[in-house]
């Protein structure tokens, strides 16, 4: 029988290390793409995105079965992000200056077109202070809702809904001064 | 309908949560206002390049749960060493405490001890050879007795005042010796 995430989590309490491990299999993604998704820096997220699972570890007496798990992992890993960025001096960086990866599939014209949007996107997202780009992400990329989002921030969820309105206004306008403007200098995550 | 009610019925279609009725009402609205209708377009296409982000499977790294697992045998590792120190640490304070205790039971009733030792043959031979050399010691070096008889007395004074503090002291010391213990076991 499979173990819920509970019962893994009262193993490794107890001493299991399998159990936690498997823990980390289960979500190492989520955390991952969660943490990729706020920073960019790839080498970055693998660290925070480790941090994220010792702090977890360190922790487990304090998870409480009435949340999900991802839920609480999740909360854990954008604060290590809050963290991680109030310790990291900002660092400016051009666009011209970031790396996409383009995939193997579709035509090098669409593929730009298409990576290029994205990118755009992107950008514009890792421009938003963390108040708008936090739930902007785990809205709009993770899918997370509203009140996954309140639980997760333990913000209200009226206060959330105005966070994501205001970021998507911030970032219409961002888009929209890189199309009218050119390239502009961007604060890296 | 007003812009300001296009805008928010703007949000409610990226929610996700756009009735028929106010599609109806945003379509009829887009269709006369062109600010709107490009806002409209542009929080659309924002939301198409979202979803295609979001459908982007991101990995993590190869490795990732050994190099997780491996921080923590270092950090239990770390947390074990220092546990042990923390230990060893208080093992000494806590011999220190007991000689407290134990050189503070003898002076407070040494008079008591000495009788009682004398009703032991062993014992009241030994006395009577310790006793006299003291009582010659003290005829030839009074002075420096005094003056030791004076640190004593000080002492015992100074111990008789502060007894509770020593004890709490040794109930302090053997409570914290109990929680690193504890601590200890948990993390190994």
């Amino acid at each position: 029988m499979v173990k819920t995430d509970y019962d893994l989590v009262q193993g490794a309490m107890d001493g299991n290390e399998a159990d936690f491990e498997e823990l980390v299999k289960r979500y190492k993604n989520l955390v991952y793409s969660v943490v990729l998704r706020m920073v960019t820096d790839a080498e970055d997220a693998n660290d925070i995105a480790q941090e994220v699972f010792i702090k977890v570890y360190r922790n487990l007496s304090k998870y409480s079965p009435e949340y999900k798990f991802s839920t609480w992992i999740i909360r854990i890993a954008t604060n290590t992000v809050i963290d991680f960025r109030r310790k990291k001096k900002q660092e400016f960086v051009s666009i011209d200056e970031m790396e996409t990866e383009l995939p193997d599939s579709a035509t090098p014209e669409s593929t730009y077109v298409n990576t290029e949007a994205k990118s755009e996107l992107m950008d514009a997202i890792n421009s938003l202070p963390d108040m708008y780009k936090i739930p902007i992400v785990l809205f709009h990329l993770e899918g997370l809702s509203y009140q996954e989002i309140s639980s997760v921030l333990g913000v209200s969820m009226s206060k959330i809904k105005n966070r994501i309105y205001r970021g998507r206004k911030l970032l219409k306008e961002a888009i929209e001064s890189k199309k009218e403007g050119g390239s502009f200098g961007l604060q890296k995550g | 309908m007003d812009c300001k009610k296009a805008e928010n019925l703007i949000m409610k279609y990226m929610d996700g949560e756009l009735s028929p009725e106010d599609a109806q009402l945003l379509n009829d609205h887009i269709k006369l206002c062109e600010k709107c209708r490009e806002e409209f377009f542009v929080f659309d296409a924002m939301m198409q390049n979202a979803a295609e982000v979001s459908k982007e499977v991101i990995r993590a790294p190869e490795g990732f749960e050994k190099a997780v697992m491996s921080k923590i045998h270092t950090e239990e590792e770390k947390q074990y060493a220092y546990s042990r120190n923390d230990r060893l640490r208080m093992i000494c304070i806590s011999i220190i405490l007991c000689f407290f205790a134990i050189g503070y039971f003898l002076i407070k009733n040494k008079e008591a001890l000495i009788a009682k030792l004398y009703e032991y043959p062993a014992f009241a031979q030994y006395l009577n050879e310790v006793v006299p050399f003291s009582q010659n010691i003290q005829s030839y070096e009074n002075s420096a007795l005094n003056a030791v008889e004076g640190v004593f007395s000080y002492a015992d004074r100074l111990l008789s005042v502060s007894g509770m503090f020593l004890l709490a002291f040794i109930v302090i010391g053997v409570c914290v010796y109990g929680v690193l213990r504890f601590r200890g076991n948990r993390h190994r």
